[in-house]
């Protein structure tokens, strides 16, 4: 918890201090006149400043740990931040129903170890179901890749 | 016209059938939707935004506020039932609610919730009909001074009330300030942190954000803990609440309906923040606060009115400054915008068949929700009964679905998807998202007073308190920041004292 905290606290400052040199290329202006990159950049030094206060909180333990530690699964956690990514990717590319079948079977069959049959069998209906409710009913306009409808 | 005049005007907007159909669709998707665990308000009205694009303005927005309000109560259904809070305004509902129902007593938490929520809504919208034209009056007087000051105030209180550290909610205010500055500055139009990518242009999305910060990590931690709530088997019988209940009840409604109302009011997620509240002065005031926690019907009854006046008031500044509370608020705009039509102190002057048709509506929405909840918690159930596995690829459906809808843009699947993965590792490491989320809303109204007041004041930073109202506001905020700060070095000094001292 303490170490993982002070590694964000630390990603945090380090994206500050990106962030007051990208900001810099911007006009800043006067004080009486502020430009397009005025705020930025007084935003991104207090952010800088404020994470070098919280590191310091950090570091010397004054904080409490206010999430409890579990066992967590992350394995699962990959696995299923992988299918999103990929769902992104393939989505216009194979087309809603096709993208949507393939995402929740593997969701229910590699991350929940249910068997194929399951998998399918809800994976066939999620996708149909949403498909006629969002796609034909609400009018959304989802890609239809592959397939021609 | 007089009030009651208009509020004629307003009930027969309201009570047109397609209105009527549209409250109603709301209403029941909203709670629907609230009903699943990880998916609030903001992915209900994402889902529904697109079709709302060809309705009449009226419509469109009676069914926004309908799907709001419902999703509240969704989300204080599974509270009770199954102890998981379908989102954040239902967290203390937990406390008691599923207490009440481990002892049998589902049905008595359910009716109590949807009767103080009835009651509270009812008075919420009655406070909305008076406060909102008086604000918007006064508003009409209102410069850039006072518009940076209550968004001050808005970010220094949601810092003040956030759980944990106070530096590290401040941290995320100014995180969330600073990516509402990616996209065009609002008053040069010049291209910021937007690196060649045409979706950043229009700025970083609050729904992808969002829909990230909240659904889409929310789901992730769930899969990791692999852990779930029973819900509650023994059939639920008897809904209303007994005599003493009431009794027990009465006040508690009462109080949360009016402090609810008013934290409202405040820019930020009042929802939360007005249902612990709540809970807190209920807990305080009670000649037995040590039964809170084992299934107090007071712990139900008082939050969950709480929650909703607060839904009540956060219209006001939406309607009567054009300042969004909360995202929620802010897909309102986005929503009205979509018709020409500018949320701020003259709405209600220019279209009072819109307020006035919104205000009978949320009259009419609080009735369907109390006839339809009632039966249709059996329903309810069932849709929790269905096992997470299955459950949690619908909830990542809604949730891209959503967001794919919103502009057609795969690009913001990528953004929510992003934004999940950083908000688990945030939420993991004690960093709230609502501080971070209220500033992105916030941001660009923020900018852009602040520059036009130094605009006026050639740089000079005494504007902000040379005006009595912006004086106030401002004084407000930094009083909160300064007495959140040092508590802070209190406790560092005692800790510090207690080493030396071993």
């Amino acid at each position: 918890m303490k170490k993982s905290s002070t590694v964000t606290t630390i990603v945090f400052l380090a994206f500050a201090l990106g962030a007051v040199i990208e900001a810099s290329k911007l006009p800043f202006g006067r004080m009486s006149a502020p430009q397009p990159g005025f705020f930025p950049i007084v935003l991104s030094a207090l952010l800088a400043i404020i994470s070098v206060l919280v590191l310091v909180e950090v570091v010397k333990g004054r904080e409490e740990a206010s999430v409890a530690r579990e066992q967590m699964s992350w394995k699962r956690i990959g696995l299923a931040l992988g299918a999103l990514f990929a769902y992104a990717f393939l989505f216009e590319v194979l087309g809603y129903l096709v993208t949507t079948f393939l995402f929740v079977t593997f969701l229910l069959r590699v991350v929940d170890r249910k068997g194929w049959g399951m998998a399918i069998a809800v994976a066939f209906s999620a996708s149909f179901v949403s498909y006629v409710l969002f796609g034909l009913l609400l009018h959304t306009p989802l890609p239809a890749g592959l397939l021609p409808i | 016209m007089s009030t009651l005049a208009q509020l004629g005007l307003g009930f027969s907007v309201a009570l047109e059938p397609a209105n009527l159909l549209f409250c109603f669709i709301g209403v029941f998707v909203g709670t629907f939707i609230g009903v699943l665990p990880g998916l609030g308000p903001i992915a209900a009205i994402a889902l529904l935004l697109p079709l709302t694009f060809k309705m009449a303005p009226a419509t469109a927005i009676i069914m926004l506020a309908g799907i709001y309000y419902g999703a509240m109560y969704g989300g204080s259904t599974t509270a009770i039932l199954v102890n998981i809070p379908g989102e954040a305004a239902s967290v203390v509902t937990c406390l008691d609610g599923y207490q009440m129902a481990r002892q049998g007593r589902a049905g008595p938490a359910l009716g109590i919730a949807a009767l103080g929520s009835f009651i509270a809504g009812t008075f919420g919208v009655v406070g909305l009909m008076f406060f909102a034209p008086v604000l918007g009056a006064a508003a009409l007087r209102f410069g850039p001074p006072e518009y940076f000051a209550l968004t001050f105030l808005g970010l220094t209180l949601v810092s003040y009330l956030s759980r944990g550290s106070v530096l590290k909610a401040l941290l995320m205010a100014i995180f969330g300030l600073l990516l509402g500055t990616i996209g065009m500055d609002p008053i040069s139009g010049e291209e910021r942190f937007t690196y060649g990518s045409l979706t950043l242009g229009d700025g970083l999305g609050l729904v992808p954000v969002a829909m990230g910060m909240f659904g889409i990590a929310e789901v992730l931690e769930n899969l990791a803990k692999a852990l779930r709530g029973e819900v509650y088997e023994k059939k639920i019988k008897g809904l209303l609440p007994n005599r003493k209940d009431w009794k027990e009840s009465f006040w508690p409604i009462v109080r949360g309906s009016v402090v609810g109302f008013f934290i409202g009011i405040l820019p930020g997620p009042s929802g939360a923040m007005s249902s612990f509240t709540s809970y807190a002065m209920e807990k305080r005031l009670s000649r037995h606060p040590e039964k809170f926690g084992t299934g107090a019907i007071e712990g139900v009854a008082g939050p969950e009115s709480a929650n909703n006046a607060a839904t009540a008031g956060a219209f006001i500044p939406l309607l009567s400054l054009g300042i969004p509370a909360n995202i929620v608020m802010a897909l309102f705009v986005g929503a009205l915008m979509i018709h020409g039509i500018q949320p701020g102190p003259l709405f209600i002057r220019n279209y009072p068949e819109l307020f006035w048709g919104v205000v009978a509506s949320m009259y009419v929405g609080n009735a369907l929700l109390l006839v339809l909840n009632l039966p249709l918690i059996g329903i309810w159930v069932r849709v929790l009964k269905i096992p997470y596995a299955i459950l949690y690829p619908l909830i990542f459906l809604f949730c891209l679905i959503g967001v794919y809808s919103l502009n057609n843009n795969v690009v913001e699947i990528f953004i929510m998807v992003i934004f999940g993965v950083i908000g688990l590792v945030l939420r993991r490491t004690g960093f709230e998202g609502a501080p971070f989320l209220l500033a992105l809303v916030l941001g660009p109204m923020m900018e852009s007073s602040l520059r036009q007041s130094l605009l006026i004041s050639r740089g000079s930073f005494s504007i902000f308190f040379g005006r009595p109202v912006s004086a106030v506001l401002m004084v407000l905020g930094l009083a909160f920041l300064g007495t959140s700060l040092i508590p802070a070095f209190k406790r560092k000094r005692e800790k510090l004292a207690a080493e030396i001292g071993d």
